[in-house]
């Protein structure tokens, strides 16, 4: 079969190809994966998939994976895979526990310490992101091969740091900053922000024309070097309060913490609705919304009873089709999208 | 587009059809949290799923492998949302804040680790732990280190010490303190530093002996693929002709004898092993040099510790669960002692144990003991004896094999 033959307005498979690009598909595909995957589940389970406590549970395991994915949406937009999303998030919660263990054991006050985690956390992952994007505009190096360096590289720092032990927060604090609900907020604010950059301000429609077409963009005078820096240091803000969220929620650090983040991550943009290609049809929304998608999969055939060892399965299946189905560009074109 | 919808209508109307059938069922549901999935794994839920189950009237979920505390309690929030109405925690170093996950959630949990987890003691749903003697295991490496370095030679010693560091999994602390004294004792060693200080150094390398022909190198980390990667250095060096490590052996043998046959050397392995398969293998399978890949194993009687974990929560379940605590009404720590095994022919007989309903250690009939419907006097005094009888491997040979 020809191009010609493909591009027929006649042939199932372009119809297909219509409707699955369609812009209100991309839009509404992933809620409907959402309410779809919450309608089977709570009809096999007797309603219990819907109930409040199991929705706020999802909410809980969902949002590390969200609050850096919705920070990793902006370099995703660009065109560009971060592969060291999980090992940015893991070194800043490794190195910021250590600060406020080391505060804590100089006599330092628990509210000092928490602001001085903080802040390490959200300076050290920007500035890690914001590095490694001028590594990649500077030496002209394909930002997957210098975040691929930079994961295996921020990896050796963590175990150079830890080794074989483990941090561990006090639960009391934890579970104060928990009670307060300072990791929603956390979420919150930082979701916000980031709707308000990527969809109401010009660095948003910057960073999609860019997924788009590079070329073009560089052409009306919106330089790759630049937005890529800002979509870095964006995302590296979602990581360093990722990193947070991770603290609340489980209060320790070792070698395995968030082994599997960069693939969750990645799993749940694609899965909320972005192309791997980024471009136009990127939503800042899709990392929640996959985020919340892979979690409830996960918790949903947990409660039906599904053998442990096909759930790691089915996510990489899911992830696989979904990037395969991603995959498909327009013939012929220059660029991601022509 | 009506296709598409059509096919994820289905797939929602198969997920939603499966599993209504096992809806009408009442059993208690427990969650298992696996540290690591390995073959000896699968025996242990063939022992939860055969014997167990029917006997207490559970149904149990498995977890994957936990790797942090993060997939710990995200497992323990899945199985509370499932129904689940207890845990039984194998990832020691979240046993503090998967207590309190299950506590929230009103679930009753308990660890298979050496060591409580003083900030957890006193929750009502923590029922404490049940895992390897911290004692019986050090005495058991000794035994094992003293019978290795027993040749009067000069030998130097690979340590893969797993979770020793600040004693996440006490047990394995006490194992290298035991091999660190062996070595000391038997070569006249001089640490440079305390043996508490060289256990809970964070990062591999090489101890200061004081005797430049002994040398003792410490892998700690509880990832075996980094430790693969951490040893291989030093074992390729060929300075160190004994291995030990505090947990499996299995990951690392294609790395030993890579380097007994490059350097045509003997490399004595000792390790942590349960009754399965690959330990008769070890035993049995030959070295480039025709020795014995495995040399002496210190058994891990797994399926004791799962029973009692087991009929603790079904206790507890059962209004028991305040017997299972100690004196203060605290979390209660019950240890299962090791079964040391110097040889093929010691392994041979073990082997026979924890195959099927008659050979199990612990068996539906036994159960009764450790269960308050059945027995009312159980409580943490009855099951610690009856952990102490166990310990006499020969007897359970005995009375298990016909």
């Amino acid at each position: 079969m020809t191009d010609v033959a493909i591009r027929e307005p006649s042939s199932l498979r372009n119809k297909l190809l219509s409707v699955w690009e369609n812009r209100w598909t991309t839009r509404l595909m992933p809620f409907v994966i959402l309410l779809l995957i919450a309608f089977a589940f709570s009809l096999a389970t007797g309603g219990r998939f819907l109930a409040s406590r199991n929705l706020t549970i999802i909410l809980n395991q969902a949002l590390v994976v969200a609050t850096v994915a919705t920070g990793g949406t902006f370099i995703f937009a660009t065109g560009n895979v971060n592969l060291a999303m999980g090992a940015t998030t893991v070194l800043c919660e490794t190195v910021s526990a250590m600060a406020f263990l080391a505060i804590l054991d100089a006599g330092g006050s628990v509210e000092l310490g928490l602001v001085v985690m903080f802040v390490i956390s959200v300076i050290l992952a920007v500035f890690i992101m914001g590095f490694s994007a001028i590594l990649s505009t500077k030496l002209n190096v394909r930002v997957l091969y210098v975040t691929i360096v930079m994961m295996t590289l921020l990896a050796a720092i963590q175990q150079a740091l830890l080794g074989g032990s483990t941090l561990t927060i006090p639960s009391k604090i934890t579970r104060m900053l928990a009670n307060n609900n300072v990791h929603y907020i956390i979420f919150g604010v930082f979701f916000a922000f980031a709707v308000v950059i990527f969809h109401f301000t010009k660095i948003g429609r910057t960073l999609r024309f860019i997924g788009t077409n590079e070329i073009c963009a560089h052409q009306t005078g919106k330089f790759k070097k630049d937005y890529l820096l800002l979509a870095f240091v964006i995302g590296g803000l979602g990581m360093g309060l990722g990193a947070m969220v991770a603290i609340i929620r489980s209060g320790s650090v070792s070698i395995t913490t968030l082994s599997s983040l960069n693939m969750d991550t990645m799993l749940a943009i694609v899965l909320g609705g972005m192309s791997v290609f980024g471009g136009s049809k990127s939503f800042v929304y899709a990392g929640v919304i996959g985020a919340v998608t892979v979690t409830a999969l996960q918790n949903g055939m947990v409660m039906v009873g599904v053998d442990s060892n096909l759930i790691q399965g089915v996510r990489g299946l899911l992830f696989l089709l979904l990037v395969a189905a991603a995959q498909k560009r327009p013939h012929g074109l220059p660029a991601p999208e022509g | 587009m009506k296709k598409i919808f059509a096919l994820l209508l289905s797939m929602a109307m198969i997920l939603a059809v499966l599993p209504l059938t096992s809806l009408a069922q009442e059993k208690y549901i427990i969650g298992v949290a696996f540290q690591n999935v390995t073959s000896d794994t699968e025996i242990q839920k063939d022992y939860y799923t055969n014997e167990l189950a029917p006997a207490l009237g559970m149904e149990f979920i498995f977890s994957e492998a936990i790797k942090d505390t993060e997939t710990l309690v995200t497992f323990i929030e899945n199985c509370y949302a499932k129904g689940a109405v207890g845990i039984i925690n194998y990832y020691t170093a979240g046993r503090g804040r998967g207590a309190e996950a299950a506590d929230q959630y009103e679930m009753f949990f308990i660890t298979q680790a050496s060591k409580l987890d003083d900030a957890t003691l006193d929750l009502e749903y923590n029922l404490g732990n049940c895992g390897a003697s911290v004692d019986g295991m050090a005495r058991a490496y000794t035994a094992a280190m003293e019978s290795v370095l027993a040749d009067g030679e000069n030998h130097s010693v690979l340590m893969c010490t797993t979770a020793a560091v600040g004693q996440v999994a006490a047990s394995h602390y006490y194992s290298t303190q035991a091999m660190l004294e062996t070595m000391q004792n038997k070569y006249n060693l001089t640490y440079s530093k305390s043996i508490d200080e060289i256990i809970n150094t964070d990062s591999p390398g090489e101890v200061d002996t004081g005797n430049p022909n002994i040398k003792i190198f410490l892998v700690p980390g509880t990832d075996n693929d980094k430790t693969l990667a951490t040893i291989s250095t030093p074992l390729q060096s060929g300075d160190y002709d004994i291995f030990v490590a505090v947990s499996g052996y299995a990951n690392y043998t294609s790395a030993i004898a890579e380097v007994e046959r490059a350097k045509n050397m003997d490399i004595k392995v000792v390790a942590t092993a349960s009754i399965e398969k690959q330990t008769l293998t070890g035993f049995t399978t030959l070295d480039p040099l025709g020795n014995p890949i495995l040399n002496a194993v210190i058994l891990n009687p797994l399926n004791v510790a799962n029973a009692f974990c087991a009929a603790a929560i079904y206790n507890a379940l059962n209004g028991g669960a305040e017997a299972l605590k100690d004196a203060d009404g605290n979390a209660a720590q019950l240890f299962v002692n090791p079964w040391p095994c110097p040889d093929a022919e010691t392994y041979a007989n073990i082997a026979k144990l924890d195959t099927e309903h008659d050979t199990y250690v612990i068996n539906a009939d036994d159960l009764q003991r450790l269960m308050v419907t059945s027995n009312p006097d159980a409580n943490h005094d009855s099951y610690a004896e009856y952990l102490m009888e166990l310990a006499d491997i020969d007897a359970i040979i005995a009375r298990k094999i016909k």
